[in-house]
Formats: C-alpha cells, sequence, structure tokens
C-alpha cells in the first residue's frame, strides 16, 4: 500500500514533464500521448481519462502547451497538441532538474555505493 | 459500441458548477474519442466488451475527475478583446459600446430624430403638466406640520352683503364669534388680502396686502427672518397705524434685504407704518399662485378704510380662516363642533339691517372644516379638472410615442439581423449583444429624457401663461424627479426583466441546436424595443410620482379633490354679492 502511494505520488510529479517531452518535437492528440507514456515506461505508468485530461487541460491554461482542432481526410477531427515556447523553456528547466534529482535519489540508493 | 458523449455527459451532470456550453462540447467531443478507442484496445486485448465498459465507466466516476474538469469547463466571462486572457469586469468595454450606440444614431438620422422627438414630446408634455398639478394641487405649506392645518368655510344657498377681498368667507363678527368657540383648533387665524398703494403722491405703486389677526404667525408656528412678527398682543380693537411686517421678497426687492430696515417706516395708503419684522424666505402666502409683500393686523384696517371699515360691517365678508386641529380631531369633527354651535354664531351676528326673508337664509348658514395643508386656492377650483384632462391626454401621446418607438424598433430588425448574426458568429457572447442593445436604447431614453426636461420648461411657462401668470416656475424639483426618473430607466426592473428573459430564449435556442441566428437577433432587437418602451414608460410613472415622493399625496388629493373642493368650488362661484 505505502509502495503504491510512494508510485503514485512519483508518476504525479513527474507527469508534466512527461507530457511536454512527448510533444517536445510533434504534435499529438489525447490519447496518442497517454499510449505512449504506457508504451514507453512498459506499462510501469498508466493514466485514465479521469486523470490525464485534468493533467493536460491544466497544462494548456498555464500556456505550457496549446491545442487546435485538426480535420484530416478520411479522419476524425482530433485536438492536437503542441508545446509553446514557454513550455519548452519549462520543459528545459524541467528535464534538468528531474535529472540532477534522479542522479542524487541514485547516489544515495544506488548499488555502486553499497 | 459505447455512446460516449451520452456516458460523459451524464458524468458531467453531477458537476456543482455551471460549465460554459461551448467548452463542454468540446470537451465531450474529445474524451469521447479518447474513451472509444481505450474501449477498442481493451477488446482487441481480450478484455469482454461488458469488462471493459465497467472500467470506462469507472474512469468516468472517479471524484477526481469533475474537479480536475473544473477550471477547463467552469463559465466565465469573456476576455476585453479577442486573444487577450484577461477577463473583464461587468462594465467593461461600456464606453466602446456607447460610442456605437452614438455611432448608430447618427448614421441613421431619422431614426434617432423620430425616436428621441417622441420620447421628448411625451416626457416633456406630461412633465411640464405634472409641474404643474404639483404648485397646484400637492405643495405643502412651508410651515411646521402643515398637514394640521385646516380652514374654516361657510355654506349657505345665497347671501347679502358685500365681497370686497378675494377671502370673502366671513364677516369680522363672524370670525370673532367662532374664535371664541374654536373647541376643535389649538390656534385659529383670521387673514385677508388688498392691495395697498406704497406712493405718498404723484404715481400709486401697490404693495400686496396682506391682513392677518395677532395669532396668525402663531398659528403657523413661524419664525422671522428679522426682527419679530405679529403677537395676539398687536392685534387690538383701535390699534390704528402701527408695525407692518415685509415678505422676504419684497425686503429684498424694496429694501435691498438691509438689516437697518428695521423700525424705518414705510408709507401705505399714505399711512406711516413702521416696519418690525421680516417673514422667512420660504413663507409668501397661504394662497397658491399669490405672493404677499407686507402684513398687517386686522385692527389697523379702519384707519385704512376711514369712513366704512369692514371691520365693522356685519354684511362684509372679507375674511379666511385658517386653523391647527388639536391632536386627535379631524375635519369632520371640527366641522360637527362647530355646526352644534352654529346656531349661536348666526343669532349673534344676524346683520340688524336684513329683511325676514334673508335673516331666515342666514340662519341657515352652516361650517365645514377642510384640510388646508397646501393652502387655499382658487386655481385648484378653476384649473385642476382641466389640468387633469391635459395629463391624461398627454399620457396618452406618451403611450402613442412608445408604442411608435417600439415600432421603429421592430422595424429596425431585419437591417441589424445580419449585423447580430455576424456579432454572433464571430464569437460574441449573447450577454455582450444584450448589453450593447441596453445600452443604445438607454442612450435614447437619456436623450429623449433630457429632450423631454428641456421641452418641459417651454411647455410649462406655455401653461403658466395660459393661466395667468400667477404660479412660480418650480423646475428644480422637476428636474430633480427626471434625474430620479433615468435613474429608474437605468435600474429599473421591467426592462432587466425583458432582456433576461430574451438571454434565456437565445441560450436555449443554442443549445437545443437550432441554428437560425436571424431568429436570435430579431429577439434582440425585439428585446431593445420593448426596453426602450418600458423604460419610456418608467420615466414617465417616475416623473410623475418623483419628485419628494408626492405619489401618495398626489392620489390622497386626487381623491380627496373629487368630493370636496368640487362642492366648495361651487359655493365660492355662488358665494360673491348677491
Amino acid at each position: 500500500m505505502l509502495i503504491k502511494g510512494f508510485a503514485r505520488e512519483l508518476k504525479k510529479g513527474s507527469a508534466e514533464l512527461l507530457i511536454l517531452s512527448l510533444l517536445e518535437h510533434r504534435a499529438r492528440h489525447g490519447y496518442e500521448i497517454s499510449k505512449l507514456i504506457e508504451q514507453r515506461s512498459e506499462g510501469v505508468l498508466q493514466f485514465n481519462v479521469a486523470s490525464f485530461y485534468p493533467l493536460l487541460y491544466r497544462l494548456e491554461e498555464r500556456g505550457f502547451i496549446e491545442g487546435r482542432w485538426v480535420e484530416k481526410a478520411r479522419q476524425r477531427r482530433r485536438r492536437y497538441y503542441r508545446v509553446t515556447a514557454e513550455g519548452r523553456a519549462v520543459l528545459k528547466e524541467q528535464r534538468s532538474a528531474w535529472a540532477s534529482f534522479v542522479g542524487a535519489v541514485n547516489r544515495i540508493t544506488g548499488e555502486g555505493h553499497a | 459500441m459505447p455512446e460516449w458523449k451520452r456516458e460523459i455527459r451524464e458524468a458531467l451532470a453531477g458537476a456543482k458548477f455551471k460549465a460554459d456550453a461551448g467548452r463542454e462540447e468540446a470537451v465531450v467531443d474529445e474524451l469521447a474519442q479518447d474513451l472509444a478507442e481505450r474501449y477498442e484496445d481493451l477488446v482487441r486485448e481480450g478484455v469482454e466488451e461488458a469488462e471493459a465498459l465497467r472500467r470506462l465507466r469507472g474512469e468516468l466516476r472517479e471524484p477526481g475527475f469533475l474537479v480536475g474538469l473544473r477550471p477547463r469547463l467552469e463559465a466565465r466571462r469573456e476576455s476585453v478583446m479577442p486573444g487577450v486572457e484577461k477577463q473583464e469586469g461587468l462594465l467593461a468595454g461600456v464606453q466602446r459600446d456607447v460610442r456605437l450606440g452614438v455611432r448608430l444614431l447618427r448614421a441613421n438620422p431619422a431614426f434617432a430624430l423620430v425616436a428621441i422627438l417622441s420620447l421628448a414630446l411625451g416626457i416633456g408634455a406630461n412633465t411640464a403638466i405634472f409641474e404643474l398639478l404639483d404648485v397646484v394641487l400637492l405643495r405643502t405649506l412651508p410651515v411646521a406640520a402643515p398637514e394640521q392645518l385646516a380652514e374654516v368655510q361657510l355654506i349657505h344657498a345665497g347671501r347679502t352683503g358685500n365681497s370686497v377681498a378675494r377671502q370673502n368667507i366671513l364677516s369680522s363678527a363672524q370670525w370673532r364669534e367662532i374664535q371664541k368657540q374654536r373647541q376643535g383648533f389649538s390656534e385659529i387665524a383670521a387673514w385677508s388680502t388688498e392691495s395697498l398703494n406704497l406712493g405718498s403722491g404723484g404715481e400709486a405703486r401697490y404693495a400686496k396686502g396682506l391682513w392677518v389677526s395677532g395669532d396668525f404667525f402663531q398659528a403657523l408656528q413661524m419664525n422671522p427672518e428679522l426682527g419679530r412678527l405679529f403677537a395676539r398682543s398687536d392685534d387690538h380693537k383701535g390699534c390704528g397705524v402701527q408695525g407692518v411686517v415685509l415678505s422676504d421678497a419684497f425686503w429684498h426687492r424694496q429694501f435691498g434685504g438691509a438689516l437697518d430696515v428695521l423700525g424705518k417706516t414705510l408709507s401705505l395708503d399714505g399711512l406711516p407704518f413702521q416696519i418690525i419684522g421680516v417673514t422667512p424666505a420660504s413663507f409668501s402666502g397661504l394662497e397658491v399662485g399669490f405672493t404677499f409683500d407686507v402684513a398687517l393686523p386686522l385692527c389697523s384696517e379702519p384707519a385704512l378704510n376711514g369712513d366704512e371699515p369692514w371691520t365693522n360691517d356685519a354684511t362684509t365678508w372679507w375674511l379666511a380662516a385658517i386653523g391647527r386641529l388639536k391632536p386627535g380631531w379631524r375635519v369632520e369633527r371640527a366641522t360637527a363642533q362647530l355646526n352644534a354651535v352654529a346656531q349661536g354664531i348666526f343669532t349673534a351676528t344676524l346683520p340688524a339691517e336684513y329683511d325676514a326673508a334673508a335673516r331666515e337664509k342666514y340662519l341657515k348658514f352652516t361650517f365645514r372644516v377642510l384640510p388646508a395643508a397646501t393652502g387655499v386656492s382658487e386655481l385648484r377650483a378653476n384649473f385642476v379638472a382641466p389640468l387633469f384632462v391635459l395629463l391624461g391626454i398627454s399620457g396618452l401621446v406618451l403611450l402613442i410615442a412608445c408604442a411608435n418607438l417600439a415600432n421603429l424598433m421592430l422595424a429596425r430588425a431585419s437591417a441589424r439581423e445580419r449585423e447580430m448574426a455576424l456579432r454572433v458568429t464571430l464569437g460574441a457572447s449573447h450577454g455582450r449583444l444584450l448589453r450593447q442593445m441596453l445600452v443604445e436604447s438607454l442612450l435614447l431614453a437619456v436623450i429623449g429624457a433630457a429632450s423631454g426636461a428641456a421641452l418641459a420648461q417651454v411647455l410649462g411657462r406655455g401653461l403658466v401663461s395660459f393661466i395667468g401668470k400667477r404660479i412660480q416656475s418650480t423646475f428644480s424639483a422637476t428636474v430633480a424627479g427626471l434625474a430620479r426618473a433615468v435613474f429608474h430607466d437605468g435600474t429599473g426592473g421591467v426592462h432587466v426583466f425583458v432582456v433576461w428573459r430574451c438571454a434565456r430564449a437565445a441560450s436555449r435556442e443554442v443549445r437545443s441546436g437550432n441554428g437560425d441566428e436571424g431568429r436570435w437577433a430579431r429577439s434582440y432587437v425585439r428585446a431593445a424595443g420593448v426596453d426602450v418602451e418600458a423604460g419610456a414608460d418608467c420615466l414617465a410613472g417616475s416623473a410623475l410620482a418623483g419628485a419628494d415622493g408626492r405619489g401618495a399625496a398626489f392620489r390622497a388629493h386626487v381623491s380627496q379633490f373629487g368630493v370636496g373642493e368640487r362642492g366648495a368650488a361651487t359655493e365660492r362661484r355662488a358665494g360673491g354679492r348677491l
């Protein structure tokens, strides 16, 4: 139970970074982002509808990403999100902070010190 | 395949906030696509359809779902400008609405002219007539507790004698008897009027004289502006030429408001009267439409009228009586009390020269006590009925003007449908469009009311000259009433209610997906038309009941006039020299 709660907190803390990272190079729709997180984390990180979209909308409200409806031939109209300039700056900061955080945690908990 | 849009809407129905319709639609669309793909993936992975459906429904029922979506969905005010995130206050951009309203009026000068003239004529006529009604009927005397004041009237079927003043109700003998037997009055006083010559030789210059009994000013509970007013001790038989009290207007006109006027001598009909005091500026007499310059005690009358003084003649009707009713006494009770002693009064004052027929008539005289809070007036008898007729006609004119205006607004609807539809298409909220309509109609109402106020002055002066230049202009109170009326128009409930209903109707149309934007636009314009009409009604009503909250007094006087004043008027007409 405690481990589950710890994992949830980690997921919550890294969610923004994950979404911004996936939108760094190309625009994606919501389900695509959610699916990619699940695939690339090999099922460790999963977001359901109730937790993912509020997060996505919050990023948009803060101006880190922006969404627009796109219609493509023979496809349903979908809302694609792309990272904004402000979002890129935030991504850079978060990525750097995350790397140093993980490095620090690894240095303390890593096998190399055992 | 489950109906995901319906599932999401059901989940959102539990929200405790008001969602913006457009945002909700977009979120439902996006989430439905996501859920549909998740469902397909789950089924493809081998999960039972029912189980997949249960899982995804469960996600929609998670407590954090609605809380998380609230910032996205909650209705908020539109931004000041498209593309600007900052939300606007309730009145932000009103200046732009006003500017647009002015531009639209200038672009349609014919419409603007007809609309403003219609309102101005309706409001101006009503205001001018009400102004006169106010003076003639509603305004109370500027004395303490005017509601306690009552006048004594004489009821008779014809009498023999001389009516030498406008106040031709009582003889001196009758006044003295009434003074002795006035149980219902705590104070009672007699008064009359006469023109007095100010010149001491050469060309005659007349002052408006006011004869008063010694307790006149005490009965009115009045304090002097300067010096002192008459007391009972000043009014005694054979007082001859004594003091005179000036009105404030006469004091300023004749003496420039000099403080050393006390003790100076004023020549009246060639006799020197010493100035003892000045009345307050607010008091100009008891008669509506008549002012006075100088007040003299009744006891000085024989000195001025020489060989045939009115005071000593039992058949000269020259006095009126006004008094202050005792607490708990009403005019009906005072009338009954005076009539109970009337036989004794008329027996004691019976003129010796009357023949048998005249005596019989005289002894049948009775009294009636009438309220005198608004002073006494012959103008009421002569002009109130025509003024009411005029007021009724001008009210109808205002109604017709309003109907015309509403029609004009509706006629403009076809021209503005495209404008409204375009603005809706560009993203204007219905609240914003309704505010624009409201501002435009307010603009018309304010300009119409201001023009009406200006017109009321002209019409008022015309009516005054028609009545005989005896009524002073009183426009300040009327302007205050109009200002209040404009305020009523701005905040009154009627047109806001109409606009609110229109907004609700428009919103329903959008939600139900009826794309008839022309119908929506027509509803805005129709709302504006009704709004102007309701606003103008409000203006007229407020102008009528406006200044100083005289609505209740107005109604009271109307009912009183219907019963009492008409009878008194008939008597006055019959009460001249017979």
